[in-house]
């Protein structure tokens, strides 16, 4: 993402930036609206230009290099497949593995901002995410940290223009991604 | 293959496995995907036997690397020795039984039991033993002491291993239909690469549910992912295939002649290359499969294709006009437990295609199959409701059927050449002949 120097280099911004403060509310409306399937507003969110990525993790020694030379994902969307996953769930009553739905529960914590020397603003935050399917009374889980990166629209509100999802397991117990992380 | 006696295997409770089958009527109990006990025996005659698919040649690059895979539940390591030389070793310690690797994949000289530091090199021979003269004076033979070794062979770029000393050759367990594995596999001379390490996920369904929907059912298409045809992009259509079965190997592909579109198959494939090829590869293509092979890629494309018992090859084509571009795979479908089964899927590419194009297709073949894909989060969905259905007392006795007879194809057609061959709408005939080897394997002997 990006080819400056490593964005966590960037100083924290204070809870009380008006960026961190906008990126704050940017989050759990976000949730919000995930939870509720309310994914038509929550396109809205989206910049025209998204990259919506979530990469294979592998299970290395600390003395090998962190990942492979060529990654591989689990998502790689751009505005066309997410519109397309939305568009297969709020159109369509055959899209089974969200027919019915699920009960999803999205705890979005931890944040931190950060402004770069070229203005961009990312943030990461660490991610449960809790999908409850049929009766089971089992969850399926999500524990990931997300890293974005905003731009401003016309309007001057946040724009998501960048996600990459760190999922934490090597092997994913949820056995679909049908929806946005 | 198909001479095995039929009869000798009883379960537990007294049941013959053989009566768990019909073969005239093409039914069989949905016992078989939910008890334990069958489970066991797959383990032991299927997949301690068979030859399974555990890594891709590019996975494995220098001398040193590896990756840890499963057979069955046995864990292993494949790797490439300072030889030059694959190997697939049990990643279990010769000492007292731990795993001497606890990576996924990386590169070393030695793997060092962590346990009491037993270490192994990269061709699996035990290379040192701590304070062995004190602990052991001369006792210890080294030489009986490396990691178990599989048997293992290449084809297609895929490293198959085997625990059966006395199975036939890779060659003869593939047999004619490497044909079609190669037409899919080797149409470049760089060959395919693997887009990095695979994805792996975990679904609750015994892992012949899965499996067999790869053997030719293209059945469950127009149902389980209607959500394309709701949403316009695709419409709903009369399909017509191609397909054909060997030795419980099978080849799904779509019947362009079929479909009415008639044309040499050199235009068929400017018009329409095969997923994963670009353009600029197409000369290659033609150079390095034999005329027939081109012939079935140009009018007859295999589109998913089973390697007995528990491998897939997809190759999947919306059409020229589609905004879905094509997806071109490889997975291993791994038998966790009876109804737990792991999915390990690849996304290939043509290492000479440019970088755009390697990641176009990488980009399509994963938001279509895999944990994120779009046409597979409804499979998975489906996988997991058969898995529920047939757990009770009475779901197990149920009858699962596969009596779609497709019509048999008996031309003498060299580009579509095989043991059991089909033309026309779907049938469960491949599924069928899927079956028809696990029996002849669990019964084995």
């Amino acid at each position: 993402m990006g080819d400056t120097a490593d964005p966590r280099r960037a100083p924290l911004l204070p809870p009380t930036d008006p960026d961190h403060v906008a990126v704050q509310l940017f989050m759990v409306t976000e949730a919000e609206l995930l939870d509720l399937w309310d994914l038509t507003a929550w396109l809205q969110l989206l910049a025209p230009e998204i990259s919506y990525t979530m990469p294979v993790q592998t299970t290395r020694r600390r003395q090998d290099p962190p990942s492979a030379p060529h990654g591989s994902f689990h998502y790689d969307d751009d505005r066309f497949t997410i519109e397309l996953r939305v568009k297969r769930l709020l159109e369509s009553n055959t899209a089974w593995s969200e027919n019915p739905p699920s009960r999803t529960r999205r705890f979005v914590s931890n944040l931190r901002v950060r402004r770069t020397d070229d203005g961009a603003l990312h943030a990461w935050t660490n991610l449960l995410l809790n999908r409850s399917r049929g009766d089971r009374e089992t969850y399926e889980v999500i524990s990931a940290e997300r890293h974005d990166q905003f731009a401003r629209g016309a309007d001057g509100a946040l724009q998501l223009c960048a996600r990459e999802i760190v999922v934490d397991q090597t092997r994913l117990g949820m056995a679909n991604l049908p929806f946005p992380i | 293959m198909g001479s095995a006696p039929r009869g000798t295997v009883t379960l537990a409770d007294g049941t013959r496995l053989a009566d768990l089958v019909d073969r005239e009527r093409r039914t069989f109990r949905a016992r078989i995907h939910a008890d334990a006990e069958l489970y066991q025996l797959e383990l032991e005659r299927l997949f301690a036997r068979a030859w399974i698919p555990v890594a891709h040649v590019t996975e494995l690059r220098e001398p040193g690397d590896f990756v840890t895979r499963s057979i069955g539940r046995d864990p292993v390591i494949v790797t490439l020795d300072d030889e030059g030389q694959y190997r697939v070793m049990l990643n279990t310690c010769t000492h007292r039984g731990a795993q001497v690797c606890a990576a996924e994949a990386g590169n070393t000289s030695a793997h060092r039991c962590p346990f009491h530091s037993w270490t192994f090199g990269s061709d699996g021979a035990l290379i040192g033993v701590p304070l062995e003269r004190a602990m052991y004076g001369g006792r210890l033979d080294r030489a009986t002491l490396g990691l178990r070794q599989a048997r293992v062979a290449v084809m297609a770029g895929l490293i198959f291993a085997t625990w059966d000393e006395r199975a036939p050759s890779l060659e003869e367990y593939v047999g004619d239909f490497r044909y079609y594995v190669e037409a899919m596999l080797c149409r470049s001379s760089g060959g395919m690469e693997v887009a990095g390490p695979p994805q792996r996920y975990v679904v609750n369904a015994n892992w012949k549910v899965i499996t067999e929907g790869f053997f030719g059912d293209s059945y469950h298409v127009p149902s389980v992912h209607q959500s394309f045809v709701d949403i316009g992009l695709y419409q709903r259509s009369e399909a017509h295939f191609y397909n054909v079965s060997m030795h419980g190997h099978a080849a799904l592909c779509v019947d362009y002649e079929g479909l009415g579109i008639a044309m040499p198959p050199e235009q068929l494939l400017a018009m329409m290359p095969p997923p994963g090829t670009p353009p600029e590869l197409l000369d290659e293509l033609q150079s390095n499969l034999s005329p027939e092979q081109v012939t079935l890629l140009g009018s007859t494309p295999p589109m998913v294709t089973g390697l007995f018992p528990s491998t897939a090859i997809l190759q999947i084509s919306s059409g020229p006009s589609s905004p879905i571009r094509p997806t071109i795979s490889v997975r291993f479908f791994v038998p966790l437990a009876v109804d737990r089964t792991e999915i390990v899927s690849f996304a290939l590419v043509e290492r000479d295609a440019s970088p755009e194009f390697k990641a176009l297709t990488h980009r399509w073949t994963i938001s279509s199959f895999g944990v994120g894909g779009v046409f597979e989060a409804d499979d998975v969905e489906v996988w997991a409701s058969v898995q529920r259905g047939v757990a009770g007392v009475i779901g197990r006795q149920m009858l699962d059927n596969y009596q779609a007879r497709g019509t048999p194809y008996e031309v003498d057609d060299p580009a579509r050449p095989g043991e059991h061959r089909y033309r026309g709408l779907s049938s469960d005939d491949l599924q069928w002949h899927f079956y028809e080897r696990y029996f002849d394997m669990l019964e084995g002997e």
